[in-house]
């Protein structure tokens, strides 16, 4: 009997590697056409990841001038884009009563600035709203303080917020979101876009990026910065 | 051995036996899920907005390209057409539609794109929107989206250069193949679209045997 019991032991496992063995060696690839799917994005996309020691981020190759806007501040100043040459800026499209990603990547963005010290005095981050109904001037003054009170809200009329959206690519999306004190949620989307001292569109960084990586990317475009400006002068 | 031990073998056996036999035998084929479609809101040739995904969606086969390269808006129509036709005599002629994303957005403004596709004569067949937005959109819907690599124009005399590739968009969003579009045939595109109706509509226990492809990799060869 136990020899039964160790041959079928056997059996099984000679079944499962077997079974293994097949799907490893004849599973079609899932890309017929042998073209590269999103996500490896090296020499595909139009967006290149750079070399491995010059930006994790996806580079916009070739640069090109960031879509100028212009728009209200927390503070109820005007901002306009294109007046901030000479700085870093890390753009970003969120809203308040966002769950998880915007309040993760704004957290990041806090940490991130720390580390940069007096370095990060060169760096812009903004974060403008996809939910113009829900957020206001204030309220958006009280989010954006929770997190760092340097960092720009900005907010818009509906016509304003959606041109700028359109021309950043930035898909938005309500959902009803029922049973949720909410009422609804906003899909959008979570990359952030870098822009460098000269106001050229440089980086895209996706959701979830280590904070060391976006450091490292903020640090090399201030350098970039800093050699321009002294080979200017 | 007691009894209920060689029960439990007899069933792990059996086990072992039926998943052995469903990876080999392959009883039902499916398509892989390559990756998310990336969501976007671009414009149409009447500047209206578009966004994907939208519920209820058909499946949607993607195209890339440029108006201005008249050759290559000359493929496309005969690739739509064939396709149309193929499609249409398999009976899948209203499940599916076809968007063509341009990659040349300082160039194909609606306007343009609506002159080209008049040019195109489109008469019949499923429903083809041609889409356009701003650079950075094309960049991250065409380029980080669709994985379709193309170039800016190097000058504003000639279209910018860029893979030939038809994505495959399943009514959940998701990519589910992609060829190059010299080489993929009717055949092949009537293939598809049987299997994602198939698996679309699958319900209950049959919707388990299909999620059983998948994690056997039952993809068609």
């Amino acid at each position: 009997m136990r020899r039964l019991a160790y041959a079928s032991l056997l059996l099984i496992a000679v079944l499962l590697l077997a079974g293994t063995l097949y799907w490893g060696g004849l599973s079609p690839s899932p890309d017929p056409a042998g073209l590269t799917r999103p996500g490896t994005t090296a020499a595909v996309s139009g967006l290149q990841r750079a070399g491995e020691a010059s930006f994790y981020g996806a580079t916009l190759d070739p640069p090109r001038a960031a879509p100028d806007f212009s728009l209200a501040d927390q503070h109820g100043g005007r901002f306009r884009l294109s007046e901030q040459k000479g700085d870093v800026v890390v753009l970003f499209f969120g809203y308040t009563s966002c769950p998880d990603v915007c309040p993760g990547t704004l957290a990041q963005y806090r940490h991130v600035k720390r580390t940069l010290g007096e370095e990060a005095e060169r760096v812009q981050f903004i974060f403008v709203t996809v939910d113009p109904e829900r957020d206001s001037r204030e309220r958006l003054y009280e989010y954006i303080n929770l997190f760092d009170p340097e960092f720009k809200a900005l907010w818009g009329e509906l016509e304003e917020l959606q041109a700028v959206w359109r021309a950043y690519g930035v898909y938005v999306e309500k959902v009803d979101a029922p049973g949720s004190s909410a009422g609804y949620l906003v899909n959008h989307t979570s990359v952030s876009y870098v822009i460098d001292t000269d106001g050229n569109l440089r980086l895209i960084h996706l959701y979830g990026m280590p904070d060391d990586q976006v450091i490292h990317d903020l640090k090399r475009l201030i350098a970039e910065g800093k050699s321009d400006a002294e080979g200017g002068a | 051995m007691s009894r209920n031990a060689r029960f439990g073998l007899g069933a792990l056996i059996a086990l072992a036996v039926l998943i052995f036999g469903f990876a080999v035998g392959r009883p039902v084929k499916v398509l892989p899920r390559m990756a998310p479609a990336p969501p976007f809101e671009l414009l149409d040739a009447s500047g209206t907005p578009v966004q994907a995904p939208k519920e209820g969606n058909p499946i949607t086969f993607y195209l890339f390209g440029a108006a201005r390269d008249e050759q290559e808006m000359q493929r496309i129509k005969r690739f739509y057409e064939e396709a149309s036709r193929a499609l249409a005599e398999a009976g899948y002629g209203d499940k599916v539609a076809f968007s063509f994303i341009t990659v040349d957005p300082d160039h194909d403004t609606p306007e343009t794109l609506r002159q080209a596709t008049a040019a195109l004569d489109l008469r019949q067949g499923p429903p083809f929107t041609f889409l356009t937005g701003s650079w950075v959109a094309i960049r991250m819907v065409v380029g980080t989206g669709f994985g379709v690599y193309f170039e800016p124009a190097r000058d504003k005399a000639s279209p910018p250069a860029h893979d030939r590739a038809v994505v495959v968009v399943d009514g959940n969003h998701v990519i589910r193949a992609r060829y190059a579009f010299d080489q993929v045939d009717t055949k092949t595109l009537v293939r598809d679209v049987n299997l994602l109706l198939k698996e679309a509509e699958a319900k209950g226990a049959t919707r388990w045997i299909y999620e059983g492809a998948h994690l056997f990799l039952c993809y068609p060869r």
